[in-house]
């Protein structure tokens, strides 16, 4: 929707409803990295376990290495007659250097000892301890050779030989399987450290390449986000060639043309909301009640077509009692069309009082339009000036339709036309050479009538045949009897049903009547109205600072000041007794209904009066009253029927009968910038009872 | 103050209170109206005649309550005859076509030679 100034407003867009989400990075960073680990433990204790068995083999063949490196040394010891005086040292300095060794002997072909650090042993049968097992072989054993455990020492046993195959005895080295056990637990904890920090460098390698791989996702998850918000502006950024990249160009396009479309909508309504406006502003512009002077009524009516149209006409009072009447039809439609009809009521409202014929207002109008119009845009006009003095009507023509003067003396109906050239159809003299004054001299009962294309020129349904010129004078002969108002109204809807439903043009009339005696004067109080409704509130303001002021708090004590002022006025002291006490009482209710109404449990608001003369005679004039409080709508309050008998015993309501009955003619302006106001007019003659108000 | 503008006087005639008002009958003083009139049959009067002749100005309120004295009275097959009643709000009583709905009488001998007389059809 677009506001008063034009802005976008409209309903805000939902917030997105936020489902939980799941980043989609970190579950796959978190799959990955737990692959990763669950890899990387399999492999360690995968490892662990090699390790270990190749530890204890490596630690097996060590030993053996050692007890053959020992047979070879007991060999060449074995064949001296003291072999223990090179084997000891020997074995003793082996074992210091290798304190995880439990044993290492050199035994001779009988099982003696005769070589061992300790000599206590030295001679002594020694063996392997029987209840040992035999190790699975995962190292190469020459013939001969074993390896034994018990739960304590893992043996050795090397044969010495004599080259040749003699067997001279056995070496024999024992190792404390604690070491092996400690080597085992070493290793297996230098293993968990790599396999740890291995698994942390992979966990952290991991999850920082799923986070680059995965960048485009949190772009991804970023535009949309904003897009959720409404913010079509932004294309996200495609930066990989993945699917995810395809899928964030697809989301782009897609906000590219919702955003294109959103924007055609808004001009759509933009372009229908200022239709709106200027219709309006061309409605605002004509009048909304009819004229009266004198014995003359004067009614117009307005029809637009289905879009703004280019017809406008005005009614308005000029100096010296006399009435102008324009007409103009532009031949243009659309915005155009209303531009042109609104500057044309501009021009004329400035215009008219200093152009006293109608063909100088036209001429006038021309030589400040022309320049404006597009080429091709032309404006036919009528203006008429009303004399109810000499009972004269002078008109001039631009080009416009036939006036229409119905006679009641012979009850025939003239074409009075002049010939002039439209408005914008030639620019130079032609145009104001070719327009004249005509005058036109009516008595009672006659009616004129003008009117635009729209109205004679109506296709019929069926066959597009036109309404006619002819039709339109019959119709007006047969009607002229009735009040302008409702003549129109009659013509109105006689076309109607000539055209079907479908209007081609804007369609205007305007009807001056002159009835045979003088008219109720509303013209009067409309025109106070109407100059209100053109005046802004500093000119209502002055022009009413110049007239007779009363201003009072809104208390029902100050309100009985009224009646002093208003007898005080030269127009009510110029009233009859029982008149004035009548128009006394009018006001007087008035005031208290806004006192109590329109200030409600306050006694601080006020109440001001202005007695505003408006024509020569003593009771020509208004009543205005305005108030700051809320607004109370005379015309929105039913009379009490006080025929009802169970009304009559409730007495209410009675306030209301009497400003109805009493005032001839009450109008209630509320929240102008003014506050709110009542237009009273009072003429004793036609005060009526309630049965025939019309308010 | 306003509300004292009014004042009313009461006086017994047989079974007949007539009330003297003079001032301006405005919402306040038609209150006080009410109350004179309401004390005057808790008195004991019958009827009742309300002289008008010093009252100039009568608001809606003040001729809203005659209305409903006038009902009243008629509940009660009692009468109230409004007599001396000036211009203007006699003016006013017929714009609104109020007077078949009430007895009016020019003045309080009148008024009270009216009450001798049958009460004419209610009218509504």
């Amino acid at each position: 929707m677009i506001d008063g100034e034009g802005r976008r407003t409209g309903p805000a867009l939902e917030a997105p409803r936020t489902r939980p989400v799941v980043g989609m990075r970190l579950i796959v960073s978190g799959v990955t990295a737990g692959l990763v680990a669950l890899a990387m433990v399999t492999l360690g204790l995968l490892a662990l376990h090699s390790s270990r068995d190749l530890l204890t083999r490596e630690i097996q063949n060590r030993l053996l290495l050692e007890a053959r490196n020992l047979a070879n040394l007991g060999a060449d010891a074995l064949l001296d007659e003291f072999p223990e005086l090179v084997l000891t040292p020997l074995i003793r300095e082996m074992r210091s250097r290798r304190p995880e060794l439990a044993v290492a002997v050199v035994l001779d072909r009988d099982g003696n000892v005769r070589g061992s650090d300790d000599p206590r042993a030295l001679n002594r049968p020694w063996s392997v301890p029987a209840a040992t097992d035999s190790v699975s072989a995962g190292v190469a054993l020459a013939p001969g050779e074993r390896l034994r455990r018990d739960a304590g020492v893992l043996y050795a046993e090397v044969p010495i030989q004599r080259t040749g195959g003699h067997l001279l005895g056995r070496a024999v080295v024992g190792l404390r399987r604690d070491y092996l056990a400690g080597l085992l637990a070493q290793t297996r904890r230098k293993l968990l450290l790599l396999s740890a920090l291995l698994l942390a460098l992979g966990l952290v390698v991991a999850v920082l390449v799923m986070r680059f791989l995965l960048r485009p996702v949190q772009d991804l998850r970023e535009g949309l986000d904003r897009i959720g918000r409404g913010d079509l502006e932004t294309p996200m950024a495609v930066r990989d060639r993945t699917e995810l990249g395809l899928l964030a160009e697809t989301v782009n396009s897609m906000a590219a043309r919702i955003r294109a479309s959103q924007a055609a909508m808004l001009e759509k309504e933009r372009l229908a909301h200022e239709m709106t406006l200027a219709h309006r502003i061309q409605q605002s512009l004509m009048p909304d009640h009819d004229l009266a002077a004198g014995p003359y009524a004067i009614a117009g009516s307005y029809q637009a077509a289905a879009e703004v149209g280019g017809d406008y006409y005005d009614v308005f009072s000029l100096p010296g009692d006399r009435v102008g009447i324009l007409l103009a039809d532009v031949a243009g439609k659309g915005l155009a069309g209303c531009l042109v009809t609104s500057m044309l009521a501009v021009l004329v409202r400035s215009l008219r009082e200093a152009r006293d014929t109608p063909s100088d207002l036209l001429r006038a109008l021309e030589r400040a339009l022309v320049d404006s119009l597009e080429p091709g845009v032309f404006v036919t006009l009528f203006y008429g000036i009303l004399e109810p003095a000499t009972d004269t009507l002078t008109f001039a023509s631009a080009a416009h339709n036939p006036l229409l003067v119905y006679r009641r003396r012979d009850g025939r109906v003239e074409h009075h036309l002049t010939r002039g050239l439209p408005l914008g159809a030639i620019r130079g003299p032609a145009f104001a050479a070719s327009l004249h004054d005509e005058t036109v001299h009516l008595e009672p009962g006659d009616v004129v009538l003008q009117y635009t294309d729209g109205i004679n020129e109506a296709p019929r349904a069926a066959d597009q045949e036109e309404f006619g010129m002819d039709r339109l004078a019959a119709l007006l002969a047969e009607s002229a009897h009735l009040p302008p108002g409702e003549l129109l109204a009659r013509i109105q809807a006689t076309v109607g049903r000539w055209q079907g439903s479908g209007q081609m043009d804007d369609q205007t009339l305007v009807a001056i009547s002159r009835s045979r005696q003088p008219v109720a004067c509303p013209d009067r109080t409309a025109r106070v109205l109407h100059w209100m409704r053109n005046h802004t509130a500093e000119d209502i303001e002055a022009g009413l600072g110049r007239a007779h002021h009363l201003a009072i708090p809104s208390r029902l004590a100050d309100v009985q000041r009224v009646e002093a002022w208003l007898r005080g006025l030269p127009a009510v002291a110029a009233l009859g007794e029982e008149e004035q006490g009548v128009l006394v009482q009018a006001v007087y209710e008035l005031c208290a209904n806004i006192a109590e109404h329109g200030y409600p449990g306050r006694d601080d608001g006020t109440i001001e009066l202005w007695w505003q003369p408006t024509g020569e005679m003593p009771l020509d004039g208004h009543l205005l009253l305005r108030d700051e409080g809320l607004r109370f709508d005379l015309g929105a309050w039913p009379s009490p029927d006080l025929s009802d008998p169970v009304v009559r015993a409730r007495g209410r309501g009675l306030g209301i009968l009497m400003l109805k009955s009493l005032l001839d003619e009450t109008k209630y302006l509320p929240n102008t910038g003014l506050g709110n106001l009542n237009l009273l007019r009072y003429d004793p003659l036609l005060a009526v009872a309630p049965e025939e108000t019309t308010v | 103050m306003s509300d004292l503008d009014l004042t009313i006087a009461t006086e017994r005639h047989g079974d007949t209170a007539v009330l003297t008002l003079a001032g301006r009958v405005d919402v306040h003083a038609a209150a006080r109206l009410r109350d004179a009139c309401r004390q005057a049959l808790a008195d004991g009067a019958a009827d009742l005649v309300l002289d008008l002749s010093r009252v100039p100005f009568v608001s809606s309120t003040g001729l809203g309550t005659f209305l409903v004295l006038h009902q009243e009275q008629e509940q009660r097959g009692r009468r109230v005859v409004y007599a001396g009643l000036q211009p203007t709000p006699r003016h006013v009583l017929e714009v609104l076509n109020l007077a078949p709905y009430l007895e009016l009488a020019d003045d309080v001998p009148s008024a009270m030679a009216r009450l001798e007389a049958p009460a004419p059809v209610p009218a509504g």
